[in-house]
C-alpha cells in the first residue's frame, strides 16, 4: 500500500529530473570545483556534495535543463568548492579575493554584448563584484530562496549569508553611483 | 532595495545575463574529464535514491540493513577454531563439515575449468523473478562475487549473492537445531534450511555458487533460484 502512495506521489519526470541534471551538467559542476582546488578527485568529491544537496532540493527546480537550473548548480558546486578551498588554507587566512580571480575578462563581454551597449556597461558592472556576492544575489533575487535556504545551499551559516547579501548589495550600490558619476 | 539606483527585476536581468555569458564562456574552454570509479558507483547510489523518493529510499535502506543483520547471524564466512569434533563427508562436490552449531560448507578439489567467466558477467546470473514490490536497492562487486540486495515497502529483504567456487572456500551455516535439507534447483544440487527468521538456499553449477537469503517465503526463494541462469 505504502508503496503504491508513494509511486503516485513520485512520478515518472520527477524520478528522471535528478538523473537529467547529473548527466547534463556533472562536467560543468566538476570543472568550477576544479578550478578553485585544482584537484581532480577532490573536485569529484565536491560535485557529490553538490549532487546531495541539489537532491535535498529537488523539488525546487521545476525543469532540469534551462539557464536558471545551470547557474544554480554552477553556484552549489563553486560555493562548496570555495568553502573547502577556505577550510584548507584557514591558518594563512587567505581571503575570497585571493582565491582566484572569477571575473569574466573584459574582452569576452564585449564580443559577446557587442550590440547592447548599456547592457554591456551593467554587466561589467556586476563583474566587479566577487563571485561569492553574485552568486548570493543570483539566488536570493533571481531564483528566489529565502536567506535560509540560501545560506543551507551555499553551505554557510543563515547570519553569515544575511551580513553577505547587504554587502553585495552596498557594494553594487556603490559601483552603480560611480558609474553614474562617471556618465 | 531602496539603496540601489537599478529596480532588483534590473538587477535581475543583468545578473541572468552575466550568467549566461560566463556559462557559454565555460562550456567552450571546458575540456570533458573522464570521472573516476569511486565517484561514478557514488552518483550512481544518490541516482537510485532520487528514483525511489525519500521516503521510499529510507525504508529501503532500512529493510537492507535489517537484511545484513540477519545475513551475518545466519550465515558467516570467518574461520572458527574447531573446539568439538567434525563429522566430515564427502557430497558431491561439497564437503560438509557438522558442528553442534553450525555447518561449515568447503569446496575442495576444484579444478576450475576453463572459460570461466570474469565478474563483469556475474551480473548476468541475477535473478529474473522477483517478487511483487520487491526493488533492488544495491549492489556489491568485488574481484569474486556478484551480490544483490532486494527489498520492498514492508522492509521485507531478499539477498542473492553469486560466487566463483575455488578450493579453499568455505561458508559457515548457522544449523543449530535446523538440517540442510537437499533440494534440486534447475538440475543442479542446492540445501534448503529454514530458520524462521530467514530462508537460506544454497547451490551450486560446478563453476559458481549460488545463495539466497530470503524473510518472505520458501516458495519465494525457490522461484527467484530457479529464475537464475545457471
Amino acid at each position: 500500500m505504502l508503496l503504491l502512495y508513494l509511486s503516485l506521489i513520485d512520478d515518472t519526470s520527477d524520478k528522471a529530473k535528478f538523473k537529467t541534471i547529473y548527466m547534463e551538467y556533472r562536467q560543468l559542476m566538476w570543472s568550477e570545483a576544479n578550478k578553485i582546488l585544482h584537484d581532480p578527485i577532490e573536485a569529484e568529491d565536491i560535485v557529490h556534495i553538490a549532487f546531495m544537496e541539489i537532491l535535498k532540493n529537488l523539488q525546487t527546480i521545476h525543469d532540469p535543463i534551462c539557464p536558471q537550473t545551470r547557474n544554480f548548480v554552477m553556484i552549489i558546486s563553486r560555493s562548496r568548492a570555495i568553502n573547502l578551498y577556505k577550510k584548507r588554507k584557514r591558518e594563512k587566512e587567505i581571503s575570497f579575493e585571493t582565491i582566484a580571480d572569477y571575473n569574466l575578462e573584459n574582452h569576452i563581454l564585449s564580443e559577446s554584448l557587442a550590440d547592447e551597449a548599456e547592457l554591456k556597461e551593467k554587466v561589467m558592472l556586476l563583474n566587479k563584484l566577487p563571485t561569492h556576492y553574485r552568486d548570493i544575489l543570483y539566488l536570493r533575487y533571481n531564483l528566489g530562496y529565502s536567506v535560509e535556504e540560501a545560506a543551507s545551499l551555499l553551505g554557510i551559516s543563515k547570519d553569515n549569508a544575511k551580513k553577505r547579501i547587504a554587502r553585495a548589495k552596498k557594494q553594487l550600490a556603490q559601483l552603480i553611483e560611480g558609474w553614474y558619476q562617471n556618465e | 532595495m531602496s539603496e540601489f539606483i537599478w529596480t532588483e527585476q534590473e538587477m535581475c536581468d543583468v545578473l541572468d545575463v552575466y550568467y549566461n555569458v560566463y556559462c557559454k564562456t565555460m562550456s567552450t574552454k571546458m575540456d570533458e574529464h573522464i570521472f573516476s570509479e569511486k565517484f561514478v558507483k557514488r552518483m550512481k547510489k544518490i541516482i537510485r535514491q532520487s528514483e525511489y523518493g525519500t521516503v521510499m529510499y529510507k525504508v529501503l535502506t532500512q529493510a537492507k540493513r535489517v537484511a545484513i543483520i540477519i545475513l551475518a547471524i545466519l550465515v558467516t564466512s570467518t574461520t572458527l577454531v574447531m573446539s568439538v569434533e567434525a563429522l566430515r563427508e564427502k557430497f558431491f562436490d561439497w564437503l560438509f563439515s557438522v558442528f553442534p552449531t553450525h555447518t561449515r560448507i568447503e569446496f575442495d578439489n576444484v579444478i576450475q575449468p576453463s572459460g570461466v567467466e570474469d565478474i563483469g558477467q556475474l551480473n548476468q546470473y541475477a535473478p529474473t523473478y522477483m517478487p511483487e514490490g520487491f526493488i533492488l536497492v544495491d549492489t556489491y562487486e568485488s574481484d569474486q562475487n556478484y551480490k544483490c540486495y532486494y527489498a520492498n515497502s514492508d522492509e521485507e529483504y531478499i539477498v542473492f549473492e553469486v560466487s566463483v567456487i575455488k578450493n579453499q572456500n568455505h561458508i559457515n551455516v548457522n544449523t543449530e537445531n535446523f538440517k540442510l535439507t537437499e533440494i534440486f534447483i534447475n538440475n543442479c544440487t542446492g540445501y534448503y534450511v529454514d530458520k524462521g527468521s530467514g530462508h537460506l538456499l544454497l547451490w551450486s553449477n560446478d563453476l559458481y555458487f549460488f545463495n539466497i537469503i530470503c524473510d518472505t517465503t520458501k516458495d519465494d526463494a525457490i522461484k527467484i533460484a530457479s529464475s537464475t541462469r545457471i
